[in-house]
């Protein structure tokens, strides 16, 4: 009987070896963990949670699975009696995500206690920054959120990656949480071009060693505005002609010639026999003269006024949408907007 | 005769050359100089006379009817022999109508003093005028000629007018886009009196300028 007893055992253990890897994970890890928890079982607890957050697919974790387990392994240290352990992981989890804050319902004071003093303790801030930001006008800002765990002095800067400061957002006391924005310039106002950037925002609270970082990569990307097409010059088939083809003249020297006739002929047709004024030969030289310019003139191309005048409103038109798109486009060229990508924060801790 | 064939045949080319003078329409007004001579005969001799005149005329034209009124005067010295120097006093008051785009017809009163120191002779004529106006350069210069014929007239006491006419040809240039007229003019008129067979012919050659009416 004791036998088959432990056959069962052997028959079960090995099934239970057999079981698909996907219980392994860190997300089933940590349901265990908190299954064990609530059964009491600080010490299962204790390394199913530790084991779900030192597994490599512990990375893929969301933050709020990760701010769990670690909230639950820290009171799960708390019940064990390892206080430095359950500080680790309290401070492990607020430098992740300062707003965290334990369910008094759920943890007992001792819990909460611990965690509160921790998060005195601990001088870090998170970063909040949309996914997606454009910057179009003058006025357009990327904004910045920091949340601290406690208030502390934090500096926060863009930078090039290697480093070398870009612009100093801030620097200063942070309480609980605190907006920051930035323009998309530099030091010396010159507008960032395209390219990859960080925010880097450093906590360091005085008398403490060590200094906590969050980097937010930053993508940046420049776009210019489009200028606008120039309006199409009026076609040939809208412009009237503006000269007619010249005539012949004739009509002009005849007229000319006639009317000079006409003026040396006065004084016999009037006062035959009399005596006139030679002068008037003068004023018959000046029609003839007169009707011969008119030939002349005649024969060149004739201008139409109307066409002419219906033309250069035509053209006026034109050159008045022209010049307006030309100082539109010379402002779009001006204008630009800065689009720029934030990836995920990541905090770091140096000694 | 020939020559007064010859000028009713230029008048009736220049009339049927066509285009529209369009005249001066609105109100013009027009100062005039002028070198003027008078030559007369009579069974008493010939006097040859003549001297600067200076007129002005207001003319106002609406749609096809026109009105003129002009006043001139001017002192006449003698050429030769020695007759009296002469004052010219003359004025004008017409109506015209112009039937045709080229053709006004006018007709008014028309008056005449000779002055002297001793005398103040006087002519009053009643008088119908045509005239024919046509562009040569575009609508910039016109030439024109006009005949005048005295349908009534009068003279002083103890004289009487027999028969008057006259005529005036010229040139008008408009400069573009300025309102302003230039008229270099020829005219001549005889009017026969009874009194000693007396004819008197008056003629000149004058220069105006006149502003307004475009």
């Amino acid at each position: 009987m004791r036998r088959r007893a432990a056959f069962a055992a052997l028959v079960a253990l090995a099934a239970a070896a057999t079981r698909p890897a996907a219980a392994q994970t860190p997300p089933a890890l940590i349901a265990h963990g908190l299954r064990a928890f609530q059964n009491l079982d600080y010490d299962s607890a204790s390394a199913l949670l530790r084991g779900a957050l030192a597994a490599p697919a512990a990375a893929d974790l969301p933050d709020s699975a990760r701010s769990r387990a670690l909230l639950y392994l820290g009171a799960t240290e708390v019940f064990r009696g390892n206080r430095d352990s359950a500080m680790a992981a309290f401070r492990r989890l607020l430098i992740g995500d300062p707003r965290y804050r334990p369910d008094q319902l759920i943890f007992p004071p001792e819990v909460s206690n611990l965690f509160a003093e921790v998060r005195l303790g601990t001088k870090a801030v998170a970063a909040l920054v949309a996914p997606r930001t454009e910057l179009r006008t003058a006025g357009d800002r990327l904004v910045v959120r920091l949340f601290a765990t406690s208030s502390h002095e934090v500096a926060a800067a863009v930078t090039r990656p290697g480093g070398a400061t870009v612009r100093v957002l801030y620097r200063g006391a942070i309480g609980d949480s605190l907006e920051l924005l930035w323009d998309g310039r530099d030091s010396a106002g010159v507008a960032a071009d395209s390219g990859r950037l960080e925010l880097r925002i450093a906590s360091r609270a005085p008398g403490v060693r060590g200094l906590r970082l969050v980097q937010v990569p930053l993508e940046l990307h420049v776009a210019r505005h489009d200028t606008l097409p120039w309006p199409p010059a009026p076609a040939d088939s809208l412009l009237r002609p503006e000269h007619a083809p010249g005539g012949s003249g004739l009509r002009a020297l005849a007229r000319g010639t006639l009317g000079a006739v006409a003026v040396v002929a006065l004084p016999p047709i009037v006062a035959s026999g009399a005596d006139a004024s030679s002068a008037r030969f003068a004023i018959s030289g000046a029609i003839a003269l007169s009707g011969l310019y008119g030939f002349l003139a005649e024969r060149r191309p004739q201008r139409i006024p109307v066409n002419i005048a219906a033309n250069r409103a035509l053209r006026e038109d034109w050159r008045s949408r022209a010049d307006a798109i030309r100082a539109r486009n010379a402002g779009l060229r001006q204008e630009r907007s800065l689009v720029i990508l934030a990836g995920r924060p990541v905090a770091s801790e140096s000694p | 005769m020939r020559w007064r064939v010859s000028v009713l045949v230029a008048a009736g080319a220049l009339a049927a050359s066509g285009a529209a003078a369009q005249l001066p329409r609105g109100l013009t007004l027009e100062g005039a100089a002028a070198t003027a001579r008078l030559r007369t005969t009579s069974t008493g001799g010939a006097e040859a006379l003549s001297g600067p005149t200076l007129g002005a005329e207001a003319a106002f034209a609406r749609r096809a009817v026109s009105l003129r009124v002009g006043y001139l005067q001017g002192r006449l010295t003698p050429d030769s022999g020695s007759p009296a120097a002469r004052d010219l006093v003359e004025g004008w008051a017409l109506v015209g109508y112009r039937p045709l785009a080229w053709l006004d017809l006018e007709g008014g009163a028309h008056a005449r003093a000779w002055v002297t120191p001793a005398v103040t002779a006087r002519r009053l004529f009643f008088e119908l005028t045509a005239r024919a106006e046509v562009p040569v350069v575009a609508r910039d210069a016109l030439v024109y000629v006009a005949l005048t014929r005295a349908m009534a007239a009068g003279a002083g006491a103890g004289d009487a007018v027999l028969s008057a006419r006259g005529g005036e040809g010229g040139l008008i240039v408009r400069p573009p886009r300025l309102p302003v007229t230039v008229r270099l003019a020829y005219r001549i008129d005889r009017t026969r009196l009874r009194a000693a067979e007396r004819e008197e012919t008056f003629d000149g050659v004058s220069l105006a300028v006149g502003f307004g009416g475009r």
